[in-house]
């Protein structure tokens, strides 16, 4: 036997090899990768364009609040002053009373606005979120993207699967209208 | 392994060229092109298409129209968020004149003069659609009967508030809006507006931001490129 026949046969048998699983690969294997929910919600820039609006009203609301309690604070101040309990008028007590109230009232209206607006930017972002990895995973053909939060949903993955990077780049250019 | 030797050496030589071909057409279709690794953190993502060059052309005052229209221009960019479609069209000054005059008769210099009048100011045609393409925009999901005067009010007055245009740390907001109502005839929204370009250089890029507070979506943002907007065809006549 000569060594021409065994070389083509050993050739063939790569290229036969090669040939199955490539074919293995396009049409069977489950195409599967995962992103750090974190990271990518993080590298997300609508949610640091949100957060800089969110801060800028609670920021407007602080101000209210704070010019608010300082009045209160003055007339507090004015009436531990006085000489004399009796000094400070009916009307005045009624006024600082009303203040306090108001302070109070408006205090857990913002609080309350506050969260729900927090909520709602939060939706916003994640159903943004939900929509560009939708997007994402048919463009590049996955058949599952998995969440890995550390929570225990994601046990274990191997890094070469971790394409939060990938999809970071790709929502902040679909976010920011470069397509 | 001999007979197997021997059977492999006949197969090769009697049907090497189709063995070669479906080799070549299996491997071809093997390979994954779209696959996320073959780029450098999907570089083929951020990649942005190149502007073209159009000064050189020179077309007719309905070719240009068409032109405009086309989407490999990309004077139209769309979003989809879940259930409403959001399209920002350019409209250059040329397109503008045209519009204007379509239903008249009218000659080279008519169109010259009208053409001035729109060349202070860069045109946009923004458009907010219901994707089922069903009743009318406004109407859609309403908490309460209130609420859809609240919406006419808001976008025939206060919606202007809530676009701009972006360009480095500058941001400019609409000189011309106006709000189109159509009633229950279509399932959209349109709104037209426009922005000085004496506050901004259209030579560089910039991005024209939308932020949705009737239907909740957030920012909306379409960004366009150096030069997109001025490398553009001339009208030689009509």
């Amino acid at each position: 036997m000569t060594l021409k026949p065994l070389i083509i046969t050993v050739l063939l048998s790569c290229l036969m090899s090669t040939i199955a699983v490539l074919v293995y690969h396009r049409f069977y294997e489950k195409k599967m990768a995962y992103i750090d929910i974190k990271k990518v919600f993080d590298g997300f820039q609508m949610k640091a364009d949100l957060e800089i609006k969110y801060k800028e009203i609670e920021k407007n609301r602080n101000k209210i609040l704070d010019s608010l309690a300082f009045n209160l604070k003055i007339m507090s101040k004015h009436f531990n002053e006085a000489e004399n309990r009796s000094s400070i008028t009916k009307s005045e007590a009624q006024q600082f009373e009303y203040r306090r109230e108001e302070y109070v009232k408006l205090r857990d209206q913002y609080r309350e606005e506050n969260a729900a607006l927090s909520q709602k930017y939060d939706h916003q972002i994640l159903t943004r979120l939900t929509q560009y990895m939708i997007e994402y995973g048919k463009k590049h053909h996955y058949n599952m993207i998995f969440g890995a939060d550390g929570n225990g949903t994601l046990m274990y993955a191997n890094e070469a699967n971790n394409i939060s990077e990938d999809v970071i780049v790709y929502i902040n250019n679909n976010y920011k209208g470069v397509d | 392994m001999f007979i197997l030797i021997i059977t492999i050496k006949v197969l090769i030589r009697r049907f090497r060229i189709l063995v070669f071909c479906v080799a070549s057409c299996i491997g071809f279709c093997a390979c994954d092109r779209d696959d996320p690794k073959d780029t450098f953190l999907g570089v083929s993502d951020v990649k942005q298409w190149e502007v073209q060059d159009h000064s050189h052309e020179q077309m007719t005052v309905g070719e240009f129209a068409t032109w405009c229209a086309d989407d490999r221009n990309n004077f139209h960019k769309t979003e989809d968020i879940e259930d409403v479609r959001y399209k920002l069209s350019y409209l250059p000054a040329e397109a503008m004149a045209y519009l204007e005059l379509r239903t008249e008769d009218y000659d080279f210099a008519t169109f010259k003069k009208t053409l001035e009048r729109y060349t202070d100011m860069s045109y946009f045609n923004f458009r907010i659609e219901l994707k089922n393409g069903k009743g009318e925009l406004l109407k859609h999901q309403l908490s309460s009967p209130g609420q859809y005067e609240d919406r006419v009010k808001y976008f025939s007055f206060k919606m202007e508030k809530d676009i701009c245009l972006v360009q480095g740390r500058d941001t400019v907001f609409p000189g011309l809006f106006q709000f189109e109502r159509i009633f229950e005839v279509a399932p959209y929204a349109n709104v037209m507006f426009a922005f000085d370009n004496t506050l901004f250089n259209k030579n560089e890029e910039f991005t024209v931001v939308y932020n949705d507070v009737v239907f909740d979506k957030g920012f909306i943002k379409y960004h366009y490129q150096n030069k997109q907007l001025i490398n553009l065809p001339n009208i030689t006549e009509l």
